[in-house]
């Protein structure tokens, strides 16, 4: 490893920690101003998720949803296109699969599930795609328009939920339960992990080698870096407007399909807000890397079990965590760590 | 005693660690024209940005008038009376030419509002005063490089300026524009103003400067009364009678380079005349038209290049060598007429055959934050990534054999952006000079058999030229100002290499901007003017350099010549 | 006649929020700052608003806090994205993150609820509401604002005299321009890019407060994506103030049209909730379509 890289390392590491030390000083300031008993709330945030088998799991579920969702907002950004449209995917990806399930009680178990999965992770990809044509063919900017078309369908996915999916039996907003044998099962009842851990792990090792081995990753990368010399080594413009875009949208709709088949086993209105812009989070701290997607989630989800802790016990609501996401967001991005990069040169 | 005294100016960038300015000492005279010359990177810039104030130094003084002064911001230099004109006009195109010389110094009515008419009668006075022809209410985006020229001493004027540093400032003009310029500069002088001029071009040194000094890697050589010398002497005394130290690991790739030629630009890399073969590349009638404007920027132009011959297409900027620049490359489209690649329509995007060695290196030839080896596998995907997978193998051999056979000095791993522009331009080389793998590998191996086993590393530990040779680039080559801003040898390198691929059968195009360059390579010769070539001519011992020159400034006859 | 009065005033009401927004991110935009986080400081804007006037009793005091709130967030972005060097476009995620977590947990604090917080000294006052009821068909759509309405409209020239006609203006406009021909001049860019994104805070927040005062309520998620309509409203109106002021009354006037007509429609709730997301993008993709639509990155 030469001077260079190891300077770089440096300066990511330190501008890591520098993001951590900022998000729990950030967590025990909001702890302290909101809580109605500062010793308690402290305790229960960091300390609960690993206190019982229902939090940690509860903690472990989640990851893997944030482990797809961030590996959906990875592909876009790593590639220059800005997909903001997440929590829609994932809503949307969440309501195709639960009413694939619905809509065959009777099927194979195994196929009907694998099924309904493509059916979700299709629907998140349909919408990323669009404003990757969008952007292609009309010049309209996609980091706007998949937000609009994502606030849009999320309204749409409230309507449908609430409404033909409605489950009349239920006092809550949420559709029916899927049928049993399409379930992934529970690993750590009464928590919500489940054995879905396993296809999510596999996708995340898949993407590894789809962007560090093959050609795609490749041409994909190079078109992050540098869409200019991109283009002039022959690489499809194109494609990489709309393609990125489309598999964006599939991550993050299959995240909502795990959701379904693995957690929940059913949609609750507005179940799955946030986990758009928690994906970000999470590719922002991972730096867009596939497998450096594993901790940065893991951290992210400790933040919201802890919040979800908290919330219960001492009466701070779960929304600190999106502030402690914004802090975290500055803290990563903001280059603390110029100095120990050598030889930075900057475009725009 | 000077106006000017910068004495023992030291300067380290610290991201790229080379030294800028290594001692400097700069004496200049009241309402003296000084001429600060030396090559590409000897330190010119820097020393006049210290001066300005937008650089640093880490040791020296400057004494203005006696007296020491520091100058950490423009604004304090402008408050010395010291005022710069950089390279590349920085200029507000949606603003008034009034408004642009005014700016930051406004004047105001009611002490809130800008006072636009007070602004456009002293700015239209302050023009009026020194020659100049603007009109103070056009928007700045209308003017010509000549006009801007003028805003930006203008600008300098407004602000009273007494010491005016004027950086480049022949570069875009053209040759009767040079004249005006001279002369406004020589008013100026008369005015009581002094005047600081870098330059790079030893030619015009004489026409204007009443005195020179000249910078060599960082360090101030020599000062001089211009007119105690000829042309000739001070090229030399810029160039230096050694080549300058080049790179670790530089292997020059023919004869000729070790021993600093005086040829002007020095690479001293001659050929004999080629035979050239059939045309592989071809431009026929090609018009590009241009929104909003009449005159195309390329017009009815038509070339051809044959195989094993090296075309080099020279002019002025602004007349549409840019543009030929993205019609050879595939990126423009004509709007009339046809390039032909090996007789078939050129295809937009590029997958081999073709070779393309941009001008704007840093953005269009490399990614910077890619490593070294990502850029040179970056071109031949299709050998590199076969059934859509990588091949670390071949990308691991290509890789190595590129470093050792053209001398890059840099790790595979390493991040291009921080290798220097010689070596930059040398991965640019090893990436476009090579032919799909797949071509090659057979090739090697067939050559291995009959030598016995080849190995990657015995390759560069060997050093054989033998292995680096037997390549053959692609069929056309598209070269465009391969040597700006590169050190002699890495000057010698390129253009080493360039002939090396014509010697090989190779068909060249090379655009630059840069005659001498033109002049030392090609087999024939092309000059555009206003988009339109203007003269072809063969190349050789005998061809008429004014002849060409007249040509660039679109000057028919010698008669035109004033 | 009547109903298109009726409908040119409430457009002109809804109006209020959108202009402030848009004017705000025009300034951002002419200084070359990217300003994605124009929903997040309406919304801080709005809470900050209602949580002065309910603590104070004072409905001044609600808008000159709102303001204050949204030019202090603002300063907090624009100093991380240019003294830190952060990228503008998380920096402004980030504020949009903030603005709803803080308000909800702050609400939750204060007023021990997450939801609808009443503002004790009422809504703000309007100009002659009688009068309006009868008035001319002139009267029927200018007059029954409120004084921020008016404030907004005020702002638009007063937006235009500043950029177009003042030294102050000029230096923004530069540094959005061609940031390098200030620091050629000894002018540092950045000093007039954070005062842009500070009136552009401030201008959100007063948008803010014209939403939660305008109410008499503190709603949350009350900007119900005014902040992304005011961006796209930037780029649509070509980026000077008039084209902007004609670019809100556009999508303020399709707001009034959907109100309208789901006085005889049975339209879902969530699909009047989700319009103006897709008149926004429906408008982005015409301009489009009929090329107006400039570069954005």
């Amino acid at each position: 490893m030469n001077e260079t890289r190891r300077t770089e390392l440096k300066g990511r590491a330190l501008t890591l920690g520098i993001a951590l030390g900022g998000a729990f000083a950030v967590t025990v300031l909001l702890l302290w101003a909101l809580s109605s008993s500062f010793g308690d709330a402290f305790r229960l945030f960091f300390a609960a998720p690993f206190g019982n088998t229902y939090y940690l799991g509860n903690m472990l579920a989640e990851v893997g949803i944030l482990v797809l969702a961030g590996l959906g907002a990875g592909v876009a950004f790593g590639s220059r296109n800005f997909n903001l449209g997440g929590e829609g995917q994932v809503y949307l990806g969440s309501v195709v699969t639960a009413a694939t399930c619905l809509a065959l009680p009777s099927g194979n178990p195994v196929l009907v599930p694998v099924l309904a999965a493509i059916a979700g992770a299709l629907s998140g990809s349909l919408l990323g795609w669009l404003s990757g044509q969008l952007r292609l063919s009309l010049g309209v900017d996609e980091l706007i328009s998949s937000f609009l078309v994502s606030a849009a369908v999320v309204y749409f996915c409230d309507f449908v939920v609430t409404g033909p999916l409605q489950d009349p039996s239920s006092n809550f907003q949420a559709t029916g339960p899927i049928p049993e044998a399409f379930r992934f099962a529970r690993i750590m009842p009464p928590s919500s992990l489940s054995t879905a851990v396993v296809p999510v792990l596999a996708i995340l090792v898949l993407m590894a080698v789809l962007l560090a081995r093959t050609r795609f990753g490749f041409e994909l990368s190079l078109m992050g870096k540098n869409a200019e010399f991109a283009r002039y080594v022959g690489i499809d413009q194109g494609f990489y407007r709309t393609a990125p875009m489309a598999l964006s949208g599939a991550l993050y709709g299959l995240a909502g399909a795990f959701l379904v088949l693995g957690s929940q086993y059913r949609v609750m209105k507005g179940f799955s807000a946030g986990i758009g812009w928690t994906g970000i989070a999470v590719a922002l701290v991972a730096g867009n890397a596939p497998l450096a997607m594993l901790p940065a989630a893991f951290l992210f989800g400790y933040l919201d079990a802890g919040a979800k802790a908290v919330m219960v016990g001492a009466d701070v609501t779960q929304e600190i965590v999106s502030v402690v996401q914004a802090a975290v967001f500055i803290f990563i991005t903001a280059r603390f760590a110029d100095r120990f990069l050598a030889g930075r040169k900057e475009k725009r | 005693m000077p106006a000017l005294l910068m004495e023992g100016i030291r300067k380290r960038y610290l991201t790229s660690g080379a030294r800028a300015n290594d001692g400097a000492t700069l004496e200049v005279r009241d309402r003296e024209i000084h001429a600060l010359v030396g090559e590409n990177g000897a330190g010119k810039t820097t020393l006049m940005k210290i001066l300005y104030g937008l650089e640093r130094p880490d040791s020296g003084r400057i004494l203005l008038d006696g007296k020491a002064v520091a100058i950490p911001n423009p604004a304090a230099a402008a408050l010395c009376g010291i005022g710069m004109v950089s390279q590349h006009a920085e200029i507000v195109g949606e603003f008034t030419v009034a408004q642009n010389v005014s700016l930051c110094a406004e004047p105001r009515r009611f002490a809130f509002f800008y006072d636009r008419k007070a602004a456009e009668r002293e700015v239209g006075r302050l023009a009026a005063e020194n020659g100049f022809g603007l009109d103070p209410r056009v928007p700045a985006s209308s003017l010509s490089a000549a006009e801007i020229q003028e805003l930006e001493i203008l600008k300098l004027l407004w602000r009273r300026a007494s010491l005016l540093i004027l950086d480049e400032p022949t570069s875009l003009l053209a040759e009767h524009e040079v004249e005006g310029l001279f002369s406004s500069l020589k008013r100026l002088r008369a005015a009581g103003k002094t005047i600081i001029l870098i330059t790079h071009k030893a030619a015009e040194v004489k026409r204007i400067a009443d005195a020179v000094t000249v910078m060599r890697a960082g360090r101030t050589f020599i000062r001089l009364s211009a007119a105690d010398l000829a042309e000739a002497d001070l090229a030399g005394l810029m160039m230096g009678a050694h080549d300058a130290v080049g790179e670790a690991g530089g292997r020059p790739a023919t004869e000729g380079t070790a021993s600093g030629s005086p040829a002007a630009l020095g690479t001293g890399v001659r050929k004999d005349s080629a035979v050239a073969g059939p045309a592989v590349f071809e431009m026929r009638r090609v018009t590009v038209a241009r929104q909003r404007r009449a005159r195309p920027s390329i017009d009815d132009l038509s070339l051809a290049v044959r195989s094993g011959e090296i075309v080099g297409v020279c002019g002025l900027a602004g007349n549409g060598l840019a543009e030929l620049e993205d019609l050879a490359a595939g990126i423009g489209k004509p709007t009339r007429g046809s390039v032909l690649l090996s007789g078939k329509p050129l295809p937009r995007r590029r997958e081999g055959g073709r070779g393309y060695v941009p001008t704007d290196r840093l953005w269009r030839g490399s990614s910077l934050y890619s490593s070294v080896g990502e850029n040179l596998a970056a071109l031949d995907r299709r050998s590199f990534f076969p059934r859509g997978f990588e091949d670390r193998k071949a990308v691991g051999r290509f890789v190595e054999e590129s470093i050792g056979c053209y001398g890059i000095a840099g790790s595979p791993t390493q991040r291009l952006g921080t290798l220097s522009g010689g070596n930059i331009q040398k991965v640019i080389l090893a990436r476009e000079l090579a032919e799909p793998k797949r071509a090659r590998l057979s090739r090697v191996r067939a050559a291995a058999g009959r030598a016995g086993f080849l190995h990657a590393s015995s390759v560069r530990a060997s050093g054989t030229r033998d292995a680096c040779v037997e390549d053959q680039g692609p069929p056309f080559l598209l070269f465009c100002n391969p040597v700006q801003g590169l050190d002699m040898a890495s000057s010698a390198f390129v253009h080493g290499r360039l002939v090396e691929e014509r010697d090989r059968g190779s068909a060249i195009l090379l655009l630059s901007s840069n005659l001498d360059e033109v002049l030392e390579l090609s087999d024939r010769i092309i000059v555009m003017h206003r988009g339109a070539a203007v003269l072809e001519v063969r190349n050789g011992p005998l061809v008429d350099r004014s002849a060409i020159e007249d040509a660039m400034l679109g000057l028919a006859s010698p008669e035109e010549r004033r | 006649m009547s109903d298109i009065a009726a409908l040119a005033g409430d457009a002109l009401g809804l109006m209020t929020p959108i202009l402030f927004a848009a004017l705000g991110g025009l300034l951002s935009e002419l200084s070359g700052m990217l300003n994605i986080a124009l929903e997040g400081l309406i919304g801080v804007g709005a809470f900050g608003a209602a949580v002065a006037a309910i603590q104070s009793g004072s409905l001044a005091a609600g808008v000159v806090l709102g303001a204050a709130t949204g030019a202090f967030v603002a300063w907090g972005f624009g100093a991380a994205t240019l003294r830190l060097r952060a990228n503008g476009f998380v920096t402004g995620l980030a504020v949009n993150l903030l603005a709803s977590g803080i308000t909800v947990s702050f609400s939750a604090r204060l007023f021990q609820t997450k939801g609808v917080v009443k503002v004790a000294a009422g809504a703000l006052p309007v100009l002659s509401p009688e009068a309006a009821g009868q008035a001319s068909f002139l009267g029927r759509i200018f007059l029954g604002h409120d004084a921020l309405a008016y404030a907004s409209w005020v702002a638009v020239p007063l937006v235009w005299l500043l950029m177009a006609r003042t030294p102050f203006g000029m230096r923004l406009r530069a540094a959005g321009s061609n940031p390098r021909a200030l620091v050629t001049l000894g002018k540092r860019p950045e000093r007039y890019k954070l005062v842009a994104i500070v009136l552009s805070g401030l201008a959100c927040g007063l948008a803010g407060a014209s939403l939660s005062l305008g109410l008499g309520a503190y709603v949350p998620n009350a900007t119900a994506g005014r902040g992304w309509i005011a961006l796209v409203a930037v780029y649509l109106g070509g980026r000077n103030p008039a084209g902007v002021l004609a670019a809100c009354f556009v999508f303020a006037l399709a707001s009034s049209l959907a109100n309208y007509a789901q006085g005889f429609l049975t339209v879902p709730a969530d699909f009047i909730l989700a319009l103006p997301y897709l008149i926004t993008l429906a408008a982005l993709v015409l301009a489009a379509v009929l090329g107006k639509l400039k570069a954005t990155r």
